[in-house]
């Protein structure tokens, strides 16, 4: 291994944001603990619950958000080129994305509460929670999004590029914690 | 546009889309089956290991925050993973 492969690369983003998302993550490791140990103890409730969970929105959703993300990444590769056009014209897709993906959580939601709610059981509590609390992280990382589009409009500095890098890392680890969150409650199959 | 689909980044999302796409279409065929809902869970954990790496640009030497999501990701899928096997076997 040459020594420039040996030499640790700064991160993208700012330090904070780093801590920010690990912490992040970790609360939401938490809630996967939490939902676990419900599974555990309610098998046969949580199965029922699953069954009763339509996939196909939230199948449209993952593909919307994986989208997204790609569109956040040429967006801050588009920053370092200096391209202020491509930077603004992915920055638009990824937060028409983010949109479309809060209106079709919000349309399954309300699809899902006429058939059951938060109270109806342990299931469709840590379902509405779970769930709830990523969509929240999906709003905030639009609103970042439409800011940086707005700032694009002044100038693409360095300092721009570093609250930028910042506002995709956020996205991307809206996206990361929805590839985890997908399989968890629509996925998972039980046993014949 | 296409020298975007080119680039790394690209091939991920394409990879990423496509991985969805083959865990949904086995979690549908054959919905249960415990060893299909352990590789769906598994590609859901190579698709979170496919934007931390790519998308989060922890491709390179960045090892304090490589080796975190590293463990996040594996400790996500043991719990997942875990929680369903000890009820299967229950």
């Amino acid at each position: 291994m040459s020594d420039r492969e040996n030499d640790v690369v700064k991160p993208p983003g700012v330090e904070g944001i780093w801590v920010f998302i690990i912490g992040d993550l970790i609360i939401f490791l938490l809630y996967f603990l939490v939902f676990a140990m419900g599974r555990i103890n309610n098998t046969e409730l949580f199965e029922l619950g699953r069954q009763q969970l339509e996939p196909l929105l939230a199948f449209i959703n993952t593909l919307i958000l994986l989208s997204s993300s790609y569109f956040v990444v040429l967006a801050v590769e588009g920053c370092r080129k200096k391209d202020a056009k491509a930077v603004k014209r992915f920055l638009i897709l990824a937060i028409i994305l983010g949109t479309a993906f809060v209106v079709i959580k919000l349309v399954g939601y309300s699809i899902d509460l006429t058939h059951f709610s938060l109270r109806s059981n342990v299931f469709f509590a840590y379902y509405f929670a779970i769930t709830g609390i990523h969509c929240a992280h999906v709003i905030i990382g639009t609103i970042l999004l439409g800011v940086c589009l707005f700032k694009s409009f002044k100038n693409l500095k360095k300092k721009y590029l570093r609250f930028l890098e910042s506002c995709a890392l956020f996205w991307h680890m809206v996206d990361l914690l929805w590839v985890i969150i997908f399989p968890m409650f629509y996925l998972m199959g039980g046993i014949a | 546009m296409r020298t975007f689909i080119k680039s790394e980044a690209g091939i991920t999302w394409v990879a990423l889309l496509l991985i969805t796409c083959l865990s949904v279409l086995l979690a549908r065929v054959i919905p249960a089956m415990a060893l299909v809902t352990t590789l769906t869970v598994i590609l859901g954990y190579i698709k979170a290991r496919l934007i931390f790496i790519n998308f989060m640009e922890l491709k390179a030497n960045v090892k304090p925050y490589r080796i975190i999501l590293e463990i996040w990701g594996a400790l996500a899928v043991v719990i997942v993973l875990g929680s369903y096997w000890i009820s299967v076997l229950q």
